[in-house]
């Protein structure tokens, strides 16, 4: 199953803990300062950091699912 | 009772062992595991006190009561402080991060809650963006390798004033744009703010600080350099024009918060490499491992060792029920020294997952500047495998707990162990 990432960017204010939990996946947009999901990702494998991303963010703008 | 930092003092113990604690309403109250007040305010402390006092607060509870200082309850084990950082309704922080609290002494943006936290903190993310961060690593890579090669051409010296404290001051002056005879003044005048203890010598403390940061907002003001002081002068908050208060503010908190932190974390990194040999060896055969150095030192020495909060409702905490508006002291430090979270938690211990150490903080307050930190640290590490090993020179001093909150060194003498003279 691949993993769908939703992003409330209405709720992202820039912390940044998504990157540090799941690097490959998350980045910030230089400008916005906002989460984005980088091209290519998610694939299975990135499963647990992903899920450490969705539990570590402050304001809870990070949701996975399988789909 | 006896405690230290109030009334009648013992030295160099500033906890003290009681059966009894009071309660907010004064009323006598047995603590079940036989309590101790605790003073993080006392001068007393130091390199041993401290953690020794860690060490009991974890096992004395999940919630102790100090009646101290109007009386707070303390959060020490790594679950529950991890739980109160993370219920930033339960746990406001709109009361003030320190214990006392000083009115006029708050700090944007860590003493509001949201939503208005939630616009002011975007005002400090703006200089600190993970790009910026990336950007800004051949910038702080040169920079670093000058502090430490003048610090190897004098033969050493004290690191704290020489290393510890340039690196964040020069940090300061490239992301914000103050200048540099500003920052030379920030550690003076910080200091300054909690020279007496007094809320008088708080405020007039602010107020010189804030003097000295008027110059570069005139400055910007006229000449509008590019760089994130002029950014802020026109900033918005939720919709509106920035008010020169909330500019203060802003600025008095990259001023002292991005160097006391830093100041602490560079001269805490130094003591434990110059006090162990093999560790230095360890990282000069692969500084790839330099991150896992910076991570440990955090969790076993945390800087910023301490935050309050004000609750918003009665809550549980273990055992124990703590009422609505209460004072509660989060021991970050004391957390990151659970035994139930890490193993063996007073060593020093780099093939360990230091992971979800609350050194920065969790949840919405977390430490905004903790990219730029952890990449300064891994630097300085990286450049000091290119000199020889570093020794203590003298007895190093360490601080009690600075404005409540910070621990690090006062004094730092380090020489290198050098095979041959310099020239």
């Amino acid at each position: 199953m691949t993993p769908r990432i939703h992003i409330d960017t209405a709720a992202c204010n820039g912390y940044g803990n998504c990157l540090v939990a799941a690097p490959d996946v998350f980045d910030l947009d230089p400008d916005t300062n906002i989460a984005f999901t980088q091209p290519g990702h998610p694939t299975e494998a990135d499963h647990d950091s992903l899920r450490e991303a969705e539990a570590d963010c402050p304001v809870r703008a990070i949701r996975i699912s399988e789909s | 009772m006896s405690t230290i930092g109030t009334g009648d003092r013992i030295p160099h113990c500033p906890v003290s062992e009681t059966i009894t604690t009071n309660t907010a309403e004064g009323e006598q109250m047995t603590s079940p595991t036989g309590g101790f007040e605790f003073d993080h305010l006392s001068p007393g402390w130091n390199d041993t006190t401290l953690w020794d006092a860690y060490e009991r607060l974890l096992s004395a509870g999940a919630a102790t009561y100090s009646p101290l200082h109007g009386g707070y309850w303390i959060i020490s084990r790594y679950s529950e402080v991890k739980k109160a950082l993370r219920d930033h309704e339960t746990f406001s922080s709109a009361s003030g991060h320190r214990i006392p609290m000083v009115d006029g002494m708050s700090s944007i943006p860590i003493d509001y809650d949201p939503p208005v936290h939630t616009h002011y903190r975007s005002l400090l993310t703006r200089a600190l963006t993970p790009d910026s961060i990336r950007d800004l690593q051949p910038w702080l890579t040169s920079m670093i390798s000058e502090v430490v090669a003048a610090f190897y051409q004098s033969g050493g010296g004290d690191a704290v004033a020489e290393v510890a404290l340039s690196i964040p001051l020069r940090v300061l002056t490239k992301i914000v744009g103050f200048s540099p005879a500003t920052v030379a003044r920030f550690r003076e005048l910080t200091e300054d703010i909690w020279k007496d203890g007094t809320a008088e010598s708080q405020l007039r403390g602010r107020a010189a600080l804030v003097d000295a940061l008027d110059r570069d907002i005139d400055e910007h003001r006229a000449r509008r350099p590019d760089d994130y002081l002029t950014w802020l002068l026109d900033a918005e908050v939720d919709g509106r024009p920035i008010d020169i208060g909330e500019i203060h503010s802003v600025l008095l908190t990259l001023a002292v918060a991005g160097h006391e932190t830093t100041l602490n974390s560079v001269s805490t990194l130094l003591y434990l490499l110059a006090s162990d040999l093999p560790l230095q060896e360890r990282l000069r055969a692969d500084p790839s491992v330099a991150p896992r150095y910076v991570e440990e030192m955090l969790r076993l020495r945390t800087p910023a060792q301490m935050f309050a909060r004000r609750t918003n409702r009665a809550v549980d905490v273990g055992d124990t029920t703590i009422p609505a508006g209460s004072w509660v002291l989060l021991l970050n430090a004391a957390a990151n020294r659970d035994p139930h979270q890490f193993e063996h938690p007073t060593a020093f211990d780099i093939d360990r997952s230091a992971r979800g150490h609350l050194a920065f903080g969790w949840g919405i307050h977390q430490c905004v500047g903790s990219a730029l930190a952890r990449s300064e640290l891994r630097i300085l590490l990286e450049t000091l495998c290119q000199y020889p090993p570093i020794t203590l020179a003298a007895d190093p001093a360490f601080t009690a707990i600075e404005a409540g909150t910070h621990f690090g060194l006062r004094k730092l003498p380090l020489a290198f162990i050098d095979a041959a003279p310099r020239s």
